[in-house]
């Protein structure tokens, strides 16, 4: 078996999807990712995948990437429309490995916001921009979500552009129709330095030990990097604005830590024994029809 | 007398995310009030079209305005206006949490007229519950 083959599983779903397949973080060489035998991804999924090619990419190691292609027309097309391929693309000469004969393109469902690598704030202001003409035009319905989407998504922009010194980050948010309701996600996903070792700038958080509880530090009001007494609001806000409703949820996965917080008020903390490199953030708001 | 200065946000977007623009914004704000007579300008800071605006912006945004260098030109004569009721929450917020207060009125028609209340201002509700 060549060791170089990383195996995609059928589902790249969540934070935890690109556990099974995580690359080693250095060496040098041809590194394929196979995703032949992948029928569905999601944001959270495509994102950490993203950022954990761009921290190789970026370690120097002259690596070269392999894309095989999943054979599901779905998701080809929909990585096609969603921007995945052009966001590789962007950071990182990659060679794509076609398996399955030419079929008919299936139509799946539009991004909300493509999946971008942004790189500066104007980059994340056109972004944020394009998420708020979605909500004036195709989510016009859902106009009372905007402020709350919108401080999400420019938020979690902003914190790793900001701070994880990373340059910048990958985004990609869709709306789903399930059987309970649609629903938003968005994700963002770096490669950068990780929370707990973002706050350990700030001398009086430095003592941290675990990735877990820099994360859940990190959602306090005032908590920062920066020691500013007026910083450390966004996250906080955030964390409140999903606890106000009982179906939202938001996953944050960094180094070896995961918190899952849950609009019921419940904050699950978890350590895994896979490190992330870098911090990953998935958000879950369900959207309520205004009549 | 007192010149009246409105300062359009609309005419920079509808949506405002990062700290960046938020910087971006207060030099042009600043632009408008070069040449000023120092305690003879009002400035009103209008919201309206304003369709999104995160705290990061925000914050950026108001810390600037609320610096010493507008403050000494304009004394107490910023007003903000026209901001939506979400955007008005978070920039009472960010006002309180900064320690700074500034002037606010819910329409354009009302600034002028001086129907103004207080955004920031640290009441005893607030102390209480901090």
């Amino acid at each position: 078996m060549n060791r170089n083959v990383l195996k995609a599983p059928a589902q790249v779903e969540t934070v935890y999807a690109v556990d099974p397949f995580m690359p080693p973080a250095t060496g040098a060489g041809r590194l394929a990712f196979d995703f032949s035998a992948t029928t569905f991804t999601r944001p959270a999924g495509m994102v950490s995948l993203l950022a954990v090619m761009d921290r190789i990419c970026r370690a120097g190691d002259n690596r070269r990437i392999a894309l095989t292609m999943p054979h599901s027309n779905v998701v080809r097309t929909y990585w096609r429309r969603a921007g995945i391929m052009d966001a590789l693309g962007e950071f990182c000469d990659f060679e794509v490995v076609e398996t399955a004969a030419a079929l008919p393109e299936y139509n799946p469902v539009e991004p909300l916001v493509s999946c971008f690598h942004f790189r500066n704030g104007p980059d994340i202001d056109r972004l944020s921009e394009e998420m708020e003409l979605k909500f004036d035009s195709a989510l016009s319905s859902y106009s009372s979500l905007l402020d709350e989407c919108y401080e999400i998504f420019s938020e979690l922009t902003t914190n790793a552009l900001y701070h994880a010194e990373s340059n910048g980050g990958f985004v990609l948010a869709q709306k789903y129709d399930y059987d309970s309701g649609p629903a938003i996600e968005i994700a963002v996903a770096d490669s950068g330095i990780g929370i707990r070792n973002s706050l350990s700038k700030n001398r009086e958080l430095a003592g941290i030990d675990r990735d877990s509880s820099a994360i859940r530090k990190a959602l306090e009001e005032g908590v920062t990097s920066i020691g500013h007494s007026h910083r450390g609001y966004g996250l906080a806000h955030l964390t409140h604005n999903v606890q106000l409703e009982q179906s939202r949820r938001m996953v944050i996965r960094s180094g070896s830590g995961i918190i899952t917080l849950s609009g019921d008020g419940e904050i699950k903390e978890e350590n895994t024994a896979v490190e992330y490199p870098g911090t990953v953030i998935n958000v879950t708001i369900p959207l309520e029809l205004v009549i | 007398m007192t010149e009246m200065k409105v300062f359009e946000l609309s005419e920079f977007g509808r949506a405002f995310a990062t700290r960046e623009k938020g910087k971006a914004v207060f030099e042009s704000f600043q632009g408008m009030l070069d040449g000023q007579p120092t305690g003879q300008t009002e400035a009103i800071v209008d919201w309206r079209g304003v369709k999104a605006a995160s705290p990061s912006f925000i914050d950026e945004f108001v810390g600037l305005v609320c610096s010493d260098g507008v403050n000494s030109l304009l004394g107490e004569g910023i007003i903000f206006t026209g901001s939506k009721p979400y955007t008005t929450e978070l920039i009472d917020t960010i006002l309180r949490r900064r320690g700074c207060e500034l002037k606010y009125a819910p329409t354009l028609e009302a600034a002028r007229a001086g129907e103004i209340s207080v955004l920031g201002a640290v009441s005893a509700e607030s102390i209480n519950s901090a």
